[in-house]
């Protein structure tokens, strides 16, 4: 297994997701199609949970050194999440747009494939470099599922109907997603003592993490201190989420990062 | 007159309302946002210089009496309405927001070490982790922090552990790392296999500093993965591979297929050097990895037998032209693994023989020694291996910190918003 056979696995995945998502479209017609759309689903995370575990075993080190390489894992995640969403809380909508989110992801490593190389860099070989990336990438996951969830929320404020069933859902992801950052960021800071000397040292990605962290702190204080400004709660929510991505990949364009030690390799 | 009596009580009301106890988010923002101005107008007046951070025993004294008053602030005043205010949502909210303001400039302004011209240098914004608006914030949050974490431990309830792991927590770290500065060193020593202890080492800023112990480097190793091999287009030195290929390391034996070119690797030295024409295998200073291959081309049959090497600062690389503007090629090893095997004496007498490599350092009397670096130029034939040694008396508290914040997102984790509420 290696990654050009991605775009084999990369279709094999979408065609279950799909298919899935349009058998659990039709759930009230039936039990079939409800258990025919959990199946097919479930599948398609089988299929790509797989082709990781042997990405990694073939590469001899954990897939997550390039940007290319965390969105393998993104798309894993974000698809896990809304299916369990779905399974937990019958949310259709938002395993839709998990799907979705998880195809985007998909086709953009297929358009734009990060190189895979072999070779691991003496600093990234660190027990902390799993956990570290794992975490990150399952709160970025959570976050982004909590994003998808405001965006519909101001669909629905902006169509007259109250958006607090959807917040509700959103605030339950914020608080595990929000979680993980934290350990994310606390287990970078660790890591950073073993191997870089210092726990903080204000590298750019450093500082946009801490930033991340610090508006999702605001949102949380503010939802929980004032919990019927909705409208506030879904902009900012959203607005977070911008933030975020500029941390994992908009760094990459700033010219404030060019030195970071955590501009992905590729 | 009456006109404009009438307005001026108009904005000594307004006013009036604006300042009048319980303060609210308009008086907070006001407030971080004077904090803000003033530290930069601080920053100009002094220059743009930054701050220097303050050292034993003055940041202790400090901490001691910025602690001491956040504890009778809440013991004894807790009923005024300042306390009350900096004990609230508002000013946490607030105080929060001008930290991510700060931290967003950060962001986006390249940050340097050195101070350099012009006007955004002279307000501090390219040097913010060490400005006056960055402390001013800093004391506002922890004042806030500080306020409402005491507020939960005293009267202490079981139910607010979660929250005070989280907050408490952070306060500690934040306290730690801000007060501590002053007292962090990270330093560079440099070691050669000459066989000499050495303990100079050397700061950016400080200049040199004498350690309490010696490092003599014995041995400096560098372990290197094996080199690709990779078709290179003459003309502009750029690999040809597809898009999300990546160039193939050699093996011993194996046939790769690289465009129209078949290659097998007949034969792989490690260590190879240039004698005459001929390629041998001999462990001295500047060898380097080199294999001798088959390339077939499976359009017309043509074949082409030779050595590629990687070079090394001694030797130069060697290649095959296999078309036109098409030359096969090793790519230089990247480095695995590297290490100084450093004898540690104290006073002449031996402490310890140890190997330090990257994220592993090595722990002596309060500093800790990391492996960073080494004659790039040389790669694993250098003679010189750079180590860093930093002591930061403060750690402690720092990860005491971290892991109350570890309980406390297991319990944001677990619990959720819900339970909170």
């Amino acid at each position: 297994m290696n990654w050009i056979q991605f775009p084999v696995i990369a279709l094999i995945s979408t065609i279950f997701w799909v298919t899935g998502a349009i058998a659990l479209g039709f759930e009230n017609k039936g039990p079939i199609f409800k258990n025919l759309g959990i199946v097919l689903t479930m599948a398609g995370i089988a299929v790509f949970g797989t082709f990781l575990a042997m990405l990694w075993i073939a590469l001899d080190r954990p897939p997550m050194r390039t940007l290319g390489e965390t969105r393998l894992w993104y798309t894993f995640f974000i698809a896990t999440i809304g299916f369990i969403t779905y399974l937990r809380w019958k949310y259709f909508l938002f395993h839709l747009l998990c799907v979705l989110f998880a195809l985007l992801f998909l086709f953009l490593n297929y358009i734009h494939p990060e190189v895979h190389e072999k070779a691991l860099m003496p600093a990234l070989q660190s027990p902390w470099f799993a956990p570290h990336v794992i975490v990150y990438i399952l709160s970025y996951s959570l976050l982004g599922g909590s994003c998808l969830i405001a965006l519909l929320g101001i669909y629905f404020i902006y169509k007259e109907k109250s958006p607090e069933k959807y917040l509700d859902l959103a605030d339950n992801l914020v608080y595990m997603g929000f979680a993980l950052l934290t350990l994310g960021l606390l287990f970078g800071a660790l890591w950073a003592k073993e191997a870089w000397g210092h726990y903080w040292t204000w590298d750019p990605k450093e500082t946009w993490a801490f930033l991340t962290w610090l508006t999702y702190l605001l949102y949380m204080h503010y939802r929980h201190y004032h919990p019927n400004r909705y409208k506030t709660h879904l902009w900012v929510l959203s607005l977070a989420f911008v933030v975020l991505l500029i941390c994992w990949f908009g760094i990459n364009y700033l010219p404030s990062a060019q030195n970071s030690i955590h501009v992905y390799g590729g | 007159m009456n006109l404009k009596n009438s307005h001026e009580n108009l904005e000594t009301s307004t006013k009036r309302d604006l300042w009048s106890h319980p303060w609210g988010y308009t008086e907070s923002f006001v407030i971080a946002a004077e904090l803000l101005i003033l530290g930069f107008i601080l920053e100009f007046v002094t220059g743009g210089k930054g701050i220097a951070p303050i050292s034993m025993p003055y940041n202790f004294y400090i901490l001691i009496s910025f602690t001491g008053i956040l504890i009778a602030l809440r013991v004894f005043y807790s009923h005024n309405s300042v306390v009350k205010w900096l004990s609230g949502v508002p000013a946490a909210i607030s105080s929060i927001t001008a930290f991510a303001l700060i931290t967003m400039l950060m962001g986006f302004i390249p940050q340097s070490e050195n101070n350099s011209p012009g006007f955004l240098s002279l307000i501090g914004l390219t040097h913010l982790k060490s400005s006056w608006p960055i402390l001013l914030i800093q004391f506002y949050l922890l004042s806030s922090l500080g306020l409402v974490s005491l507020k939960r431990v005293y009267p202490f309830k079981g139910k607010n552990i979660g929250f005070l792991l989280n907050h408490l927590g952070l306060w500690l770290t934040l306290v730690a790392a801000l007060f501590g500065s002053g007292d962090l060193k990270r330093l560079t020593i440099n070691l050669l296999e000459d066989g000499k202890p050495n303990n100079i080492a050397i700061s950016q800023n400080t200049g040199a500093y004498k350690l309490p112990f010696e490092l003599k480097l014995l041995n400096f190793h560098i372990d290197e993965y094996v080199p690709r091999i990779v078709l290179v287009n003459a003309n502009t030195g750029k690999f040809l591979l597809e898009k999300g290929e990546a160039a193939i390391p050699v093996e011993l034996g194996k046939t790769y297929k690289l465009k129209k070119w078949s290659v097998t690797i007949d034969k792989y030295l490690e260590d190879a050097i240039l004698t005459d024409t001929i390629l041998s295998e001999k462990l001295i200073n500047g060898s380097f990895p080199a294999v001798f291959v088959t390339a077939i081309n499976t359009v017309d049959g043509r074949e082409l037998k030779g050595w590629l090497g990687t070079g090394s600062f001694a030797y130069d690389p060697r290649f095959i032209n296999l078309e036109n503007d098409i030359i096969l090629a090793l790519t230089m090893p990247e480095v695995k693994k590297y290490r100084s095997d450093v004898v540690v004496t104290r006073d002449n007498e031996i402490v310890d023989t140890v190997s330090i490599e990257v994220n592993k350092p090595y722990n002596i009397s309060g500093w800790k020694v990391y492996q960073i670096s080494y004659d790039q130029n040389k790669g694993k034939w250098s003679t010189l291996s750079v180590l860093e040694v930093v002591s930061d008396p403060w750690l402690k508290i720092v990860f005491i910190g971290i892991f109350m914040m570890f309980g406390g997102s297991a319990y944001l984790f677990w619990i959720g918003r819900k339970k909170i509420n």
